[in-house]
């Protein structure tokens, strides 16, 4: 197994992808000469050609549209945002067309689209660089959320959005672009709707997706410190969800603390809470506990900024609650 | 407000239970958790708690009375309060059962009596297990809401516990898993507690026997000097003393008391105490014959045994023993023996050590009398033989000594017709 980074992982998903399958194709803003951003689409122009490495103008609304377009018309094309909170401008295409068309022609028109691109916080971005959008798509009948948060996963995760036929909103992290994890040298796909447990465990559960299964991971070390043997699960995809491992978990732990990145209020951790407290109530010994980033746009100052990002210390505040540790 | 303090439910099985004790008079101040009471289960006698404070208004169930569990035993109160409100639906609800019947069956719901609130008392530790009544779940005693997390639910429900019995560490108060746990756990000790071995005080004769036994052997050097007896003779002198007179029966013991006498009397250094810086050596020869009772033993003393016939020796103990199970011994006569025997042989003890009657210097344990194998000049034949075992206080008598005194006693037993001369 070799050692490589996130954008790595990413980049040999599309090429293995593209290289597979003629009819998929990338296209986004500066993912062609430039390489991407963030260079997670590195060496794709050179290899495949700008037939199907396709640089964009600065016009969300417009390429998603004909990214649509030709995934009606049959191809499969891949467009970049160059980070999510670009893609608010494209939102009446996805949600209105790719989300939409395939229940309207009655399933005459398959959307086998991946948009895919950063979402969350990075790093002294300012509030509107800095958002996390994973429940706004979750909302919308119609989408596949998915959202990695290793190496491995994002490889594997990024091949079955790929061969879906539905659109699929696939979430990285800016921060974790450079992330080093070990990956299968083999071909392997992680099927969508499949969750991981990543650290077992049976005092209580915590739960967290893209950068906050790591928040749940240091959390997990600081707990076991005190003695506490916590289990981190990771849904991986966000919709559909992957109900039976959390509750699988719930059922041994009896306690849960959701960790989010985004906004509390209808975020995707208070679903999960709800269907842990449906389908899990009577394994319940306390409260599912949530964690969320603070209600407020991110400040720009970069201890403000670390203050609204759900760090480790309160996942183990909160998961002490649930254990009724004072 | 009047509180009533009912029957608590004291064992698994108690249905009702008797008051065997009242620790608080009626007007007495009684403060919470103060133990008020003593009841009986079918198993057990515990202590009843009150739980709250007041005025000890009223005993309803007095010593020695029964009632079922839950059925009210005293009602607390303040001072001035007027309480006969709940003596009267007391007295109602304790009416014989046909009565009760007709009555609710024509006004069901209207003469239907109200709840009996929450036992006032609580027998410690809590043993209430059993499946919980749906109401419980939802609401406490008093009406609130008992807060409970799902899983103590779940799990109280399927282990039997009774979520009002337990006391909840979570937030707020609210009952987890770890405190059903908890109590399961605690179920567990008491019902293992019930295992363990029972209390018995000590009866005063015990007390002394401890005493005694405890002072004697752990200030008396005992040695022990056992010996064998050939009794066949022993066994036809008895039998023909006992076919001789009717109104009188000899026992093996009576004639080794008579032999034990004379022996003491040609040795007078058995026959003996000590007594710090100097030794007491008897004169008279009396000699106590350890007598097993129900709640220990007692050495009935035959006075000045040399000078009395086996005859007499023997009425005189079994008067004597017949007297002690009577519990009806004078101290005079069971106490300054000089010398003391005991008898196991009725048993079937082989022969066994006895602990020194202090302040006596000796103490002769009697074992058995056994068929035997014997080989007389070369031949086998079938013998009687008897084991004695001489407990010697070694500040008083020395090893020959006892082997002397030993040889001696063990001649007279084998040549009984000297005796009677």
């Amino acid at each position: 197994m070799a050692e490589i980074t996130f954008r790595e992982a990413l980049n040999q998903a599309m090429a293995e992808e593209m290289e597979r399958d003629e009819n998929i194709f990338l296209m986004g803003e500066e993912v062609g000469y430039y390489q991407g951003a963030y260079k997670v689409s590195q060496g794709l122009m050179e290899r495949f050609g700008t037939k199907r490495v396709i640089d964009t103008p600065i016009a969300e609304l417009g390429f998603a549209g004909v990214g649509i377009g030709a995934a009606m018309t049959g191809l499969r094309p891949i467009i970049e945002f160059m980070t999510f909170n670009f893609s608010i401008l494209a939102l009446d295409q996805i949600f209105n067309n790719a989300a939409k068309l395939r229940y309207m022609s009655g399933g005459q028109i398959k959307v086998p689209i991946v948009f895919r691109g950063p979402g969350g916080a990075a790093h002294m971005l300012g509030a509107q660089h800095s958002q996390c959008l994973d429940p706004w798509f979750c909302n919308v009948p119609g989408l596949i959320v998915m959202s990695p948060g290793t190496p491995r996963d994002g490889k594997g995760m990024l091949k079955a959005a790929l061969r879906d036929d539905n659109p699929v909103i696939f979430i990285e992290s800016e921060a974790m672009y450079g992330m080093k994890g070990e990956v299968p040298d083999t071909e392997y796909i992680i099927p969508i709707g499949t969750g991981e447990i990543k650290r077992e465990g049976k005092d209580i559960t915590l739960i967290g997706w893209n950068k906050m299964l790591h928040v749940c991971m240091e959390a997990a070390s600081l707990l076991e410190k005190e003695g506490i043997d916590a289990e981190v699960i990771d849904p991986r995809t966000l919709k559909p969800l992957d109900e039976q491992m959390i509750i699988t978990s719930i059922e041994k732990t009896n306690r849960c603390v959701v960790v989010e990145e985004g906004w509390p209020y209808a975020g995707v951790g208070a679903e999960i809470a709800f269907r842990i407290n449906k389908m899990a109530f009577d394994y319940l010994d306390a409260p599912v506990e949530r964690i969320s980033g603070e209600d407020i746009p991110m400040p720009y100052a970069h201890n403000l900024e670390k203050e609204v990002i759900p760090g480790a210390g309160k996942v183990v505040n909160a998961a002490k609650r649930a254990l009724y540790i004072d | 407000m009047a509180i009533k303090m009912t029957m608590p439910k004291l064992s698994d099985t108690m249905e009702e239970g008797t008051i065997i004790k009242w620790l608080k008079k009626e007007g007495e101040a009684i403060k919470a958790g103060q133990v008020v009471a003593e009841a009986e289960s079918d198993k057990a006698t515990m202590e009843l708690e009150a739980f709250d404070e007041g005025i000890l208004k009223k005993i309803v169930v007095p010593e020695g009375g029964k009632v079922g569990v839950g059925g009210l035993i005293a009602v607390i109160g303040e001072e001035d309060e007027d309480i006969s409100d709940i003596l009267e639906a007391n007295e109602e609800d304790t009416k014989p059962e046909p009565e009760k019947t007709k009555e609710t069956n024509k006004t069901e719901t209207e003469s239907k009596a109200p709840e009996p609130p929450k036992p006032a008392v609580a027998a410690p530790p809590p043993t209430t297990v059993s499946p919980p009544a749906k109401t419980d779940i939802k609401t406490a005693s008093d009406g609130t809401r008992l807060k409970a997390s799902p899983l103590a639910k779940k799990l109280a429900g399927e282990k039997g516990v009774n979520l009002r019995s337990l006391q909840g560490s979570g937030t707020g108060g609210r009952i987890i898993r770890r405190d059903v746990i908890n109590f399961l756990d605690k179920v567990q000790n008491s019902e293992a507690a019930e295992k363990e071995p029972v209390k018995v005080n000590l009866t005063t004769m015990r007390d002394v026997i401890s005493r005694r036994m405890t002072l004697s052997k752990t200030t008396i050097p005992h040695f022990y000097l056992t010996t064998e007896v050939d009794v066949r003779k022993t066994a036809e002198f008895r039998k023909a003393l006992n076919e001789s007179q009717s109104d009188i029966k000899i026992s093996f013991n009576d004639i080794i008391v008579k032999a034990v006498s004379l022996a003491l009397k040609k040795h007078k250094n058995i026959n003996a105490s000590f007594a710090g810086d100097h030794i007491l050596q008897h004169d008279r020869i009396d000699i106590g014959v350890a007598v097993t009772l129900d709640e220990g033993l007692i050495t009935p003393v035959v006075r000045n045994c040399d000078q009395k016939s086996i005859g007499d020796i023997s009425k005189e103990i079994r008067s004597m023993v017949k007297r002690a199970k009577e519990r009806k011994l004078v101290p005079e006569e069971y106490t300054k023996a000089t010398f003391t025997i005991s008898n196991l042989g009725m048993y079937n003890i082989e022969e066994f050590s006895a602990i020194i009657n202090p302040p006596e210097a000796a103490i002769l344990a009697v074992g058995a009398v056994k068929k035997v194998p014997v080989i007389e000049e070369d031949q086998i034949s079938i013998g009687q033989r008897m084991k004695l075992t001489l407990s010697s206080d070694h500040r008083v008598i020395d090893g020959v000594a006892a082997a002397l005194f030993m040889r001696d006693l063990k001649k007279r037993i084998e040549n009984p017709m000297a005796m009677v001369l």
